[in-house]
């Protein structure tokens, strides 16, 4: 039993890799923040598209949502890493081909901004009425209206809601190597490929993720506490 | 077209507004003087609120014309003298229409100054200094210049109420139209709010009150005006609508109000 264990844990293999474990590392968080920046900004305009007024943008804007939170990730890389250079290539009848990298941003961020839009529209709605109209009655424009007195308050009140879901997306990262990304999860089948150590190699992977994750949430769990007692949130 | 009269701060020409087969305004006409106190009574449902809420857009009324110091509202006038549909130029007129609401409507994420000075900078594009000098002279007309950094969800009710009334004054506007202003509040709190609204009467503030205050509708305003499903059924000073009232509608309006 003990055995086993030891076995499945070998912290000197991480060690003895690191270098490389940690280029992995870098990349996955890259990926991430680039496609969270790409989700968010997304999200931000389907989430105004979901509240307004216009029956059109509105009926558009849920189809973009339900579109992207019911495909998976997975099936969302490979479409973006495969079929989309080719529909590209067709319509501009030039071969085209997009890199790992670049095609892991897209399909994570596309398919993220469809859970974050829920959340934006959310809080969106949250902000009452009356707050528009008061702003409106002072003349503020409605660019001003949005920056000053919708965005701050109804963000602020799903901040916690969307935090997670940036956590989530980070965990969603992990699937990138399918599409040949070198990212932490490629580096550790390489490696396994060399010292046939699966058992640690797949291990240690799978801790380190819930340590960065584990570490996330409590972040956001304690930042969450605080603004509450702020009246924030 | 009727045009506007000379000295009209604020004026309305035959407004009418439906909310799909509900015709809640069915054609009403008035002039607001300059310095005028004029207050709305009426049954609920009569069409006050939505008469007040269409005067600065905040409701599309469905036809009709509203002038403020002469121009028309949500239209620019050309050289020539020909009106066309204009949003922006709406939204800057409405700036001229001070309004106060029944539930307040602070910014809970902005201290009271915060509040009371948004509008200046973003509207009129003060310098900051100039603006928080204006805010603060506004705080201190509604007295609450002890208050200018706490934020609102921290103030009583009639504090609120308070600041909401600078905010409004702080964008310096023609008129200013209070809907309500004292129907969400307790009984206690009332008298903070209305000291402050006889306050701007007696500086000659162009006011435009719905209420149902009936003390102050007779002591402060110059003329009252009874709405009845959607029309002006009596219009007139205070002594004669709210004491002599012509109309039988008016007579068990105020019956019912005094009980």
């Amino acid at each position: 039993m003990l055995d086993h264990l030891k076995q499945s844990l070998d912290p000197a293999l991480f060690w003895e890799y690191r270098v490389t474990l940690l280029a992995g590392l870098v990349e996955n968080i890259a990926i991430f923040l680039a496609s969270a920046v790409l989700a968010s900004l997304l999200a931000l305009a389907i989430g105004l598209a979901r509240t307004s007024s216009n029956r059109f943008s509105r009926l558009l804007s849920a189809g973009y949502t339900e579109l992207f939170r019911n495909t998976p990730e997975y099936v969302l890389l490979v479409w973006a890493y495969y079929v989309l250079p080719l529909i590209l290539s067709r319509l501009l009848a030039q071969k085209l081909s997009i890199s790992p990298v670049p095609a892991a941003i897209l399909a994570l961020g596309f398919a993220y901004s469809g859970f974050l839009s829920e959340t934006v529209r959310t809080g969106l709605l949250a902000v009452p009425i009356g707050h528009r109209e008061a702003a409106m009655a002072l003349g503020m424009s409605r660019i001003d209206i949005l920056r000053r007195i919708v965005f701050p308050q109804g963000l602020r009140r799903v901040l916690p809601d969307a935090l997670n879901q940036y956590v989530s997306l980070f965990k969603a990262t992990s699937i990138v190597s399918l599409i040949a990304v070198e990212d932490i999860m490629y580096q550790v089948s390489m490696i396994n490929v060399e010292e046939m150590r699966p058992l640690p190699l797949y291990t240690g992977a799978a801790l380190l993720y819930c340590a960065i994750v584990i570490a996330a949430s409590q972040t956001i769990q304690v930042l969450t506490r605080r603004w509450r007692q702020r009246g924030w949130a | 077209m009727t045009g506007p009269q000379a000295k009209a701060a604020l004026s309305v020409v035959d407004l009418h507004k439906s909310f799909g087969p509900l015709e809640v305004l069915r054609g009403i006409s008035l002039d607001i003087a300059e310095g005028s106190v004029v207050t709305l009574i009426g049954a609920s449902g009569s069409g006050k609120s939505t008469f007040l809420r269409c005067l600065n857009h905040l409701e599309q009324p469905t036809s009709g014309k509203i002038y403020v110091d002469g121009e028309p509202m949500g239209f620019r006038v050309d050289a020539n003298g020909v009106s066309h549909p204009d949003a922006a130029h709406m939204t800057r007129m409405r700036a001229k229409l001070g309004m106060v609401f029944q539930q307040f409507n602070l910014w809970p994420h902005m201290t009271v100054l915060g509040n009371v000075i948004e509008a200046p900078l973003r509207v009129k594009r003060m310098r900051r200094d100039d603006a928080v000098t204006l805010g603060l002279q506004f705080l201190a007309k509604v007295n609450l210049l002890d208050k200018q950094n706490e934020y609102p969800a921290r103030l009583s009710g009639g504090q609120q109420q308070r600041v909401a009334i600078a905010r409004a004054l702080a964008m310096e506007p023609k008129v200013m139209l209070f809907d309500e202003a004292t129907s969400s509040l307790d009984p206690e709190l009332t008298n903070e709010v209305l000291e402050v609204m006889r306050n701007l009467a007696r500086e000659g503030t162009t006011m435009v009150v719905v209420t149902h205050e009936m003390g102050f509708a007779r002591e402060v305003s110059d003329r009252v005006v009874f709405l009845h499903q959607g029309l002006v059924e009596e219009d007139g000073p205070p002594s004669q609508v709210l004491g002599a009232p012509k109309s039988p509608r008016c007579r068990q309006f105020l019956s019912s109000v005094r009980i």
